[in-house]
Order: C-alpha cells, then structure tokens, then sequence
C-alpha cells in the first residue's frame, strides 16, 4: 500500500492528531467562538422573529386590528430570545433553544399519532376486510396447505434486464 | 468503472468499493461509530472506501444501493393491509420513518457525497436485495459457474433465492416470499430463547449441542410445513412479527412449554432442547433446499450468502452431505455483505461486464481483509505522542515473540494489516491464547471478554495442517464451516452432562486442544493460508515450531457489546480495559506491565448494550 494511501486512509478514519485533548488556551478560544455563534444565531433568529410579528401588527393588524395581538407576542417572544441571546447565550439562550428542540420532537410526534391513525383506519382497514371478503391473502396464511405442492415461485422465465437495476422498485 | 455499493436501514450498514469489478475495499459501519451494527447511513464506511481507492470530486462512475426501497415499502404497506386494525403501534413507528428517510436513498447518499466533496455520480443502481446478496457470494467465488442459494430473514419480498449463475449472468429461478422465512423462523426462536434478534442467533447456535432435538417434530408439525424441495410455509398464527413488537406471541409460548425466557436470565434445558431442535430443523430445510438448487440448475458448485449462510453447523453438514461437488459462503454474509453484492451486481448485470474466470481456484475476497490497515510510521507516531512503552520488531522476530508469549499463556490482542470485512476476526482484529491450555477458555472468557459463555473459543490452524486436528480436508479460511475434532484427539465423555450445570459442562476438557473443543466435540475452524495473511500465517507457525501444534485460539478482538475494534486506538483502548497480557499493532509489541496507568471518567461497562 502507497504511504499516500495510508496516509488519507489514516486521516479519514483515525484522525488521532485532530482528535488530542485541546491546550487550555484552545479551549477557552474555543469557547469564546461558541458562544459568538450563538449570539450569532439568536441574533438571526430574533430578526426573523421580529419580520413576521412585523407582517401581523402593519399587515394583517390593518385590517384586522385583533391581529396586532399575534405581531405584540411574537414581537416579545423574538425581542426576548434576541437578548438572551445577547446577555447569555450559553447559558439562557442554549437553554431555550434545548426547549425550542424538545417541544417541536413532541410536537412532531403529536402530530405523527394525529394525523396517521386516520389513514389506518380509514384505508388499511376497510380495504383488509374488503381483501378478506375477496379471499385475497398476500401473506399465505393457510397452514398446513395440502393444496400446494410446492412453495416456491419460479422465476425462471422472467426475463431480469438490466434497465431493471436503475428502478428504484 | 469505479462503483460503491452501500446497504443500510436494517442492521449492519455496510459500503464497499469496485473497480472494474476488483474489489477494492469493503467496512462494516459499525466500526467507525463504535456502535455494534449500526443501521444509520454508513457515511464513515463510504468515506474510508472512497479514501483507500483514493476517489476526490467527479472520479466514482455509480453507487448500488442493496435492496430496491420502493418495493420493500410495498411489502410492509401490504403487511398493514393484512393485519390491520392490529399493527398501529407499528405502523405508527415505521411508516413516518420511511416516509421521512428510507424511501429517499438518493438525497441521502448525495449529502453524504456533498459533505466528502464528491459529485453525485449519474448512475445509481438498486439490485434485488437478495440479488445483491447472491452477487456478493458468486462473483467473488472461485467458480466460474454455479448454483447460489441465498437463505436470510426477508428482503424485499424474497426470503429465500436460487440463483442460476454462469460467467458473468446471474439469474434469480426461484423463491420464496414474506412473510414464510428461515431467517425469521430462527430469529423467532433467538427471541423466545432470550437472546437477541439479529446478533443472539450464533449463540443459540452455539447453545444447540447442549440440547435435544425433542422439539423437532412438533416444529414440523405446528410451526412450519416443509415440502422435499425445501420450500416451507409457517403457521403465522404463532408469531408476532407482522403486526408487532416480538418475533413470537402467545400461541407460540403456549405450544413450547411456556413463556420467552427473559434475557440474561438462566437458560434452563427448555431452552437448549429448543436450539437443538430448531438447528437441526433448520439443517433439514437447509439441505433439502441445496439439493433442490441443485435439481433446478444442474451446477457441480454452490455459493451461499444471507444470514442463515452464517449457520456453520448447518454449513458443516452440507460439506459432508457432498450434495455440491464444492461449497463456497460468502464471509459477509448477512446485510453488510449486500454492499459488495450490489456494486458486484451493477457491474456485471446492470453494465454487463465479463466476469474474467477465477484464476488458481482461488476467490476475490482477498481473505476478507478489505478494510483499513495502519502503517507503521502512523502507529509509532501515536505510541510516542501517548507515551505508551512499545518494541519494534522484524517480521521473524515478531512472530517469534508473539508464539513465544502464547506458549507462555499470555493472552495477546492482535491488530495488524487490513481490517476485516464481515462478522468474523480473521487473525487481524482478533485476540488470539493457547488452544492446548485447559483453562485459557475461562480465562478469556471472565477476564478479557467479561462474559460467562457456554460456546468455546473457535481455532485458527494452519492450511496444510487442517486435517490433522479436525475431520475435514476443505478450507475454511472464513470460519464458516464447524466440523469435529480428529477422534483420536478426544477424550471420553464423563458420565450423564446433561445433568452438570451448563458452566461447568462446558468447562470440561473433551480433547486435547479443550479451548476449542465444544460440547459435541465439534470446532468451528478457520485454516490459514500463508499466501493471504502471511503474518498471521508466520505467528501460527512460529507456534507450531515451538509447541509442535501448529493452531491457536482465535476469537474477535472487543468485549461483549463493542463492535471489533478498528483502529490502534480503538485496540489500545480495550487492551487497557481488560486484562489481556500483550498488544500487538502492526510491527509495534507491547507489554501491560509497561503502560502507564489507565484512567477514564466514566465507566466503560455502561458504554456497550448487551448483545
Ligand atoms: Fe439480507
């Protein structure tokens, strides 16, 4: 094996010089950087905040004054994270985003049990007894099944192109 | 033509490098991350791959996923449909899953590829999945035509395959489908055994010579129905696994005595009556399905891939029953495997290139060392940065040494060359002791891999001396093939053992090489070649000139729970954390006395889930 080989190889998979404890002064500009991008982040996040409370108090506010409400919360919910970020961003800022996290998993989670059970029992069901009904099994389930001689399928006159490689079924 | 094959989602993700149809490299996934088979994308497998062949931005032609998504998500849609309104709980669990990542393989390999700073190569290809596994075990056989028999829990549909294969053309002729598997039907048992689905199946294995086959006609008569060309349907009746979360259900508890023995609780004679009788029901099925592939394509040779191919005992048998003139498995078998079998499949089905014919009858495996090898200069570099003590030594002395410590009955952990590619340590990741000594079984066992086993330790022995220790004359240079000790090696049995406690039974010497002699004084052997791992090679056989006995005991180098370790480091680490006696990397020998004392914050016991 080539020592360039080796080489990349090792850089790839076994970075053990990238990989050593930092000296104290890497680590405290290491941390210095972290905090910068969160500060960074929350900044960011604050401003996107603030264009669409923005968009409901001047947009929608003006048609419909019940709406500057939304535009007042949201306005104070992105004004908050945008200082936290700013005064204490890895301490309170890293903790609401860690929130931000947990609520939008059990969120996606709610919704999944919400909206997917519907589609069981609306198609999966109705369509398993109609199946039933017409006696169509695709799991085999007769046991024993005297009926066949054999369980295997034959394949041997199909014929296995190679356009069928490049199908994802 | 430079293709990658990639399989992943299921257990085991793999990656594995051809060009031109040479394989170039080959990793399991699990040993970057650490985490014993690992199913997520295997991006640091596909990373190292693309590193060994040396691949940067537009230079990979085509990547072959192992199995074709679209059809496996029908499958399991048309499992719902089949058992619904029961399955919610699954459903529920597995569809968005699909929905969010598996049904986008593209997407998914392109952001790996955007993160190496690869191009996205025009061509991707999806093979069967037992496609890709029939690839994997013909093409880098030594045959140039044969029968290929794939057997391994479900793929798309498939369960089972036969496989007509003559140069470059492999045409699937049978199979079976889901839900009626082999695969599954052994897992069933793992589970209700209390071992683990999809890594506990060795053990049951391994526990089966214990046991009675008591069970077996009432598995033929209840759980499944075999015909004689080896096709079978089962009682789904008794198993959990179309709408749920086990393999087995109450049925099946009720027919065998009852319920699943939880894990890690004591294994009773239920339990070893039960492994011998689904083994040898699985022998049965095993058999009479190679001598129907043999029926069906009228080939003198068989090749095996799946996860029922890992079935040595069943693989022993099929040797002796000289159904086939000759047998050959493919050292990744399982899922891992299916990433080489579908780069091998994109090459010479979809693109259809020759297959040149095997030359010395010999394979393409290259023993199955197909992953990363670290120099020497690398190594010495990381032991001088650390401060950990080591020797240097020249190949001669090195083996010397390394016999001589074995003699002396140190255990030794060995990593050296390239990493091997599939379940087994070959004799590059392995720690290997002394096959003669009476209690070097339970030594490794309770103080390097911190485990109480029922299964000994499994030989590696020079090629040519293969025959003097154990009744066989093939090779078995993957550690596929069980077969029994020479009768004159073998020491009488001592009175009734099926009343001994399962610990002190298989603690009792039954030959003299005791290490390796299981309970049914079997062993499963690896045989050397000097050819394909001359170092390992020159280790066994500076034994041999010192002890007369040209074998020594070779098991993986981790403790239980950790995949086999990669890296020097990797090696150092659980070299420290055990009481193993020497290390060895590459040319570098180094003693415990000599390293300095070994610190971690946490305990490292927590860090690995059971297998
Ligand atoms: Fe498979």
């Amino acid at each position: 094996m080539g020592s360039d080989t080796s080489k990349r190889v090792a850089e790839t998979v076994w970075n053990w010089r990238a990989a050593k404890e930092p000296t104290p002064e890497e680590a405290a500009q290491a941390a210095v950087d972290h905090a910068a991008e969160l500060r960074k982040r929350g900044v960011i996040q604050a401003c996107i905040g603030l264009t669409i409370a923005a968009a409901f108090y001047f947009g929608l506010g003006a048609y419909y004054p019940k709406w500057k409400i939304v535009g007042i919360i949201g306005a104070s919910i992105a004004s908050f994270i945008g200082l936290s970020a700013l005064v204490s961003p890895t301490g309170l800022f890293a903790q609401i985003e860690r929130g931000i996290f947990v609520v939008a998993h059990w969120v996606g989670v709610g919704l999944t049990h919400l909206l997917m059970p519907p589609i069981y029992w609306f198609f999966f069901v109705p369509f398993r007894f109609l199946f039933r009904r017409g006696k169509r099994d695709k799991m085999l389930r007769t046991f024993p099944d005297p009926s066949e001689t054999t369980f295997w399928v034959d394949r041997s006159g199909e014929e296995q192109k190679p356009e069928h490689y490049l199908r994802q079924f | 033509m430079r293709i990658l094959g990639v399989s992943a989602f299921y257990h085991d993700s793999a990656a594995a490098l051809i060009d031109d149809g040479q394989i170039v490299a080959a990793a399991q996934e699990e040993r970057f991350t650490r985490v014993k088979h690992d199913h997520e994308f295997p991006k640091n497998a596909m990373a190292y791959c693309l590193a060994e062949a040396g691949i940067r931005a537009d230079q990979l032609d085509g990547v072959a996923f192992y199995d074709k998504p679209i059809t496996k998500f029908h499958r399991i849609l048309e499992t719902y449909l089949s058992c619904a309104p029961r399955g919610l709980r699954s459903y529920l669990q597995a569809v968005p899953l699909w929905l969010r990542q598996k049904l986008w393989i593209p997407a998914e390999i392109e952001a790996v590829f955007e993160s190496l700073g690869v191009s996205m190569p025009e061509k991707i290809y999806f093979p069967e999945h037992h496609v890709s596994h029939a690839a994997s075990a013909y093409y880098p056989s030594p045959f140039a035509d044969a029968a290929v028999l794939t057997v391994d829990g479900v793929g798309e549909w498939a369960t089972s395959t036969i496989c007509d294969a003559d140069g470059k053309d492999l045409k699937v002729v049978r199979e079976m489908h889901f839900p009626h598997s082999l695969g599954l039907l052994y897992s069933a048992f793992t589970y209700f055994t209390g071992f683990r689905v999809n890594s506990g199946e060795y053990k049951l294995m391994g526990l089966a010579p214990y046991g009675e086959p008591i069970y077996a006609d009432k598995i033929k008569d209840h759980v499944i129905d075999v015909r004689d060309d080896g096709s079978f349907r089962m009682n789904l009746d008794l198993f959990g696994y179309l709408d749920g979360f086990t393999m087995t259900n109450d049925n099946f508890a009720k027919l065998f005595d009852g319920p699943a023995r939880p894990a890690e609780s004591t294994i009773t004679r239920r339990e070893m009556d039960l492994a011998k009788s689904i083994q040898v029901v699985t022998e049965e099925i095993v058999l009479k399905m190679a001598r129907y592939a043999r029926d069906v394509t009228g080939k003198k040779n068989l090749c095996m891939a799946g996860g029922v191919a890992l079935n040595c005992v069943a693989n022993g048998k099929l040797l002796k029953e000289k159904i086939f003139d000759r047998l050959w498995i493919q050292p990744a078998a399982g899922d891992a495997g299916g990433a080489l079998g579908a780069a091998l499949a994109a090459w010479h089905g979809a693109e259809q290139k020759p297959r040149p014919a095997p030359a010395n009858g010999r394979d393409s495996m290259r023993g199955s060392y197909l992953g990363p090898v670290f120099s020497d200069d690398e190594i010495g570099a990381f032991l001088e940065a650390k401060g950990y003590p080591a020797q240097r030594f020249e190949r001669d002395e090195w083996a010397k040494t390394i016999a001589k410590a074995i003699d002396d009955q140190k255990v030794i952990g060995l990593c050296h060359g390239r990493m091997e590619f599939g379940p087994r340590a070959l004799g590059n990741r392995s720690i290997i002791g002394d096959a003669r000594s009476p209690k070097m079984q339970s030594v490794m066992n309770l103080k390097i891999k911190y485990r109480e086993s029922f299964r000994p330790f499994a030989p590696s022995c020079l090629k040519e001396r293969v025959a003097d220790f154990f009744e066989i004359d093939d090779e078995s240079p993957y550690m596929l093939l069980v077969a029994p000790v020479r009768e004159e090696r073998c020491i009488a049995k001592q009175g009734d053992e099926r009343s001994a406690d399962l610990l002190e039974w298989v603690n009792r010497p039954r030959s003299d090489l005791p290490a390796i002699t299981h309970v049914d004084y079997s062993a499963r052997i690896q045989t050397v070649d000097k050819d394909v791992n001359p170092g390992y090679y020159a280790i066994i056989e500076a034994f041999e000139a010192l002890t007369g006995q040209g074998i020594i005991i070779n098991t993986s180098f981790n403790v239980r729970g950790e995949p086999i370790v990669c890296t020097p480091e990797d090696a150092y680490r659980c070299f420290m954390r055990t009481e193993m006696d020497r290390l060895v990397l590459g040319s570098f020998i180094l003693e415990k006395e000599k390293q300095p004392e070994w610190h971690e914050k946490d305990d490292w016991r927590t860090e690995f889930k059971l297998d």
